[in-house]
């Protein structure tokens, strides 16, 4: 999680194994924002998992596309950190569409309502696309989460909509583990996508 | 601070000093999304990111936070090269638990930024929010930023708040210094900040 400014070389320097490890593997590896994980879903499933998340990160962030298989024209998806299924999970939410706009909160949830996303009677080849920064993911102390997404759910007026989410997660424990479902039990579509990134500190 | 795209190298070729200076270290020090700053902000009650170096095209703060104050929370607004005149707008909407909360306010004395938990929230629980500024150290004009922020009360109904925002600061100064500040106590153990500069093509 400790990026250290790389010097200049002469001319003529060797390489040596510290330069390698310290400017180049280590400022690689966790000095900088990279990517730590990807699922290209080539057949449909029921859940993403990426596990063994490193903790040395000052930030997570998740992007994805997604659609759902369930019989319906939309579905929330659901994120877990670390298998927590206990009611831990906080959200404050202020989500909008052309008629009009909600503000919601929920409290000692069972997971995280991270973005909605079209089902099959959605417009086709349709995806929500979102993203979630987590900060503080290796801290001893609550976890929180900012989310943001957009849907089409019909091609008509009233068909859009976007989320705009937070989240707290009653953890102390550093995130390992994220694990994305639909609500129900269905499965995203092949071409659902999903990265993770971590963002690295000084 | 451009990103300079690395060059193919053949077999045998030599490693050469514009490999490093160039590909590998002006790369990594100044053509990624690079940490410049970060702060274990325990026992500050203000946080001082200075010397940002321009070049970039955008800015991006982070703040996990909560504060030692005994309220259920407080306000992060903060401050660009030191700033203290009324100087600052802000708009924003979000939620305030299930009621929608929405305002605007022109010619204050601090940007805003996030909220807090405070000491009295509950235990463990962080707030803070990300903030993001492009064109930052441009002169022709005045800065904008938007922001996320999210903090918690209680651990019940209308116990959080989340609020996304835009700020705006009367100046065509370069920003070189951002300081984000909470008006009493200081930030708790676990409270950290970073800095980040995004770069361009």
């Amino acid at each position: 999680m400790t990026f250290l400014p790389v010097p200049g070389r002469a001319s003529g320097d060797l390489l040596t194994e510290t330069m390698w490890d310290r400017y180049l593997r280590d400022n690689m590896n966790k000095g900088v924002m990279r990517p730590i994980a990807d699922s290209l879903l080539g057949s449909s499933a029921a859940s993403v998992t990426f596990s063994s998340i490193p903790t040395d990160f000052e930030a997570l962030v998740l992007t994805g596309v997604a659609r759902s298989d369930v019989v319906g024209v939309n579905q929330s998806m659901y994120l877990r950190f670390n298998d927590d299924s206990a009611a831990n999970y906080d959200r404050c939410s202020f989500d909008g569409v052309v008629s009009g706009h909600n503000g919601a909160e929920a409290t000692a949830q069972l997971q995280l309502v991270l973005w909605e996303m079209p089902g099959s009677t959605g417009p086709a080849s349709a995806f929500t696309g979102g993203y979630l920064l987590v900060l503080g993911p290796n801290r001893a102390a609550h976890k929180v989460a900012y989310a943001q997404s957009t849907m089409r759910q019909a091609n008509g007026s009233g068909g859009m909509s976007s989320t705009n989410r937070i989240h707290s997660w009653r953890s102390t424990a550093a995130i390992t583990k994220m694990t994305l479902t639909p609500a129900t039990a269905v499965n995203f579509v092949a071409g659902s996508r999903f990265t993770l990134y971590g963002l690295g500190g000084t | 601070m451009p990103f300079t795209t690395v060059p193919d190298k053949a077999t045998g070729a030599v490693f050469t000093e514009a490999n490093w200076d160039t590909d590998i270290a002006a790369n990594l020090n100044t053509g990624l999304v690079v940490p410049t700053a970060r702060v274990m902000a325990s026992g500050l009650s203000q946080v001082d990111f200075s010397s940002i170096p321009g070049g970039y095209a955008a800015i991006l703060l982070t703040g996990y936070a909560r504060s030692t104050q005994a309220v259920t929370a407080a306000a992060m607004n903060m401050r660009l090269n030191g700033d203290t005149g009324a100087t600052y707008d802000r708009c924003y909407m979000g939620a305030d638990g299930s009621v929608e909360d929405n305002a605007e306010a022109f010619a204050i004395t601090a940007g805003p930024f996030a909220s807090v938990p405070g000491a009295s929230s509950p235990a463990d629980s962080y707030g803070g929010g990300w903030m993001l500024m492009p064109a930052y150290d441009q002169t022709d004009r005045h800065k904008s930023w938007t922001c996320m922020s999210y903090w918690k009360r209680t651990n019940v109904a209308a116990g959080q708040t989340c609020r996304f925002e835009a700020g705006f600061w009367r100046n065509l100064a370069a920003v070189t210094s951002v300081s984000p500040f909470i008006p009493a106590g200081t930030f708790a153990a676990e409270s950290v900040f970073n800095l980040y500069v995004l770069t361009t093509v």
